[in-house]
């Protein structure tokens, strides 16, 4: 065998073993996390009630108001934070056969609320179906955040395609808005944690988005224009349609489909 | 009856949260009914005829969309708007579609002031 395939197969190897530490990282804080989501989510709403309320009250001086505004401000942005930061990442313990059409007519449908109220056009272009192993609520977070990310970029009235297409072996999720689009600066570091041009982002978003595709095997790509009258972001996301070929226990072996091949690998 | 129904039905089995929206319901003009268990809505629903039911999805014995299928049946009539805090809910939803069904879904936490909104429309 020629020696440069060999150190090739070597390597793709590594980058195996590092997709699937990290998918590891990912899978527990995702179930510690999920499962406490739907109680910081409870907390949240009764908090936003409460103060909502307190600022309705007529005996409320001028101070007081200015505060629980704030207040007010600070939880809106903790909610954000909670909805794109594994808020979806469930009980997954499974890749399972989904279809991504459906999928992702489940996450317009779930943000139609802030799509009708800017009244952004949608387009979707999609197969009937496009039929992927994956982790549904892995994905789904991906989704979500990228469509955040949009519908916040977008003016009012603006365009949202979404796109979901099947080629060879990969299932493509394109998402693309013409709004402002991302500014040259953040371009170097757009997909590194905590670091975010929103004053209210936490910058988790695009990183969690690329753990996520990586972790499935799969690709990020995309392309971004500030220039006036033409601006607006592509996201293109391209899964291996078998990116996760087994379900994997807690403890014990693994079988990962590395191209061809399968290689056991013991954690 | 009057003219306008401005009966609520809010269920969600955190009762701060019924509680709490209640009580905003009716600063706004309706006329709510906080319920942290949706047997108690149903129960309700003999006494009372809601204009609009708003309920959480994830509650131990009977889901939001059980409840939401219920309320569908028993009264056509009545608007319906769901509430969740998890992503489980798509799953609940895609199969009340396949039966027919489609509910409004909201994700938590909503916002008082988008809801009144809503609701004035």
């Amino acid at each position: 065998m020629p020696r440069d395939s060999f150190e090739d197969e070597g390597q793709k190897l590594k980058g195996c073993e590092e997709n699937l530490r990290r998918y590891h990282q990912l899978a527990l804080a995702g179930r510690l996390v999920g499962a406490s989501m739907h109680e910081v989510n409870n907390r949240l709403a009764a908090l936003t009630n409460l103060i909502f309320l307190a600022r309705t009250l007529s005996d409320c001086s001028l101070q007081s108001v200015e505060y629980l505004d704030e207040a007010d401000s600070q939880l809106c942005s903790l909610g954000e934070i909670t909805s794109r930061s594994l808020a979806f990442i469930r009980l997954d313990t499974e890749a399972k056969e989904i279809d991504l059409v459906d999928l992702a007519t489940s996450a317009l449908r779930l943000h139609h609320e802030q799509i009708s109220k800017k009244r952004i056009n949608v387009q979707t272009r999609s197969s009937e179906s496009a039929l992927v192993r994956v982790k549904k609520g892995e994905i789904f977070q991906a989704l979500t955040n990228l469509l955040l990310n949009s519908i916040e970029a977008l003016p009012h009235s603006g365009n949202l395609h979404v796109r979901v297409a099947i080629r060879r072996s990969n299932a493509i999720i394109t998402i693309a808005d013409n709004g402002s689009g991302i500014p040259e600066s953040m371009r170097g570091t757009l997909f590194d944690s905590f670091k975010s041009n929103k004053s209210e982002g936490n910058g988790l978003g695009l990183w969690i988005v690329r753990e996520i595709v990586r972790s499935h095997c799969g690709t990020i790509q995309y392309r971004s224009s500030s220039v006036v009258g033409r601006s607006g972001t592509i996201f293109r996301i391209s899964l291996p349609i078998q990116s996760l070929a087994a379900a994997p226990s807690p403890e014990g072996s693994y079988l990962v489909a590395t191209g061809r091949k399968t290689r056991t690998v013991v954690p | 009856m009057p003219d306008t129904n401005r009966v609520v039905f809010v269920v969600d089995d955190e009762a701060v949260i019924a509680q709490t929206l209640a009580i905003i319901l009716n600063q706004a003009g309706f006329q709510a009914s906080a319920f942290d268990h949706p047997e108690k809505a149903i129960a309700a629903r003999s006494e009372l005829t809601p204009a609009l039911l708003i309920s959480d999805v994830m509650m131990p014995g009977m889901t939001g969309v059980e409840l939401a299928i219920h309320f569908r049946k028993a009264q056509p009539e009545c608007k319906i708007l769901l509430f969740s805090g998890q992503a489980s809910t798509a799953d609940l939803l895609e199969k009340a579609r396949a039966e027919g069904y489609d509910f409004d879904l909201l994700s938590k936490p909503v916002h008082p002031a988008d809801l009144l909104a809503k609701l004035r429309v």
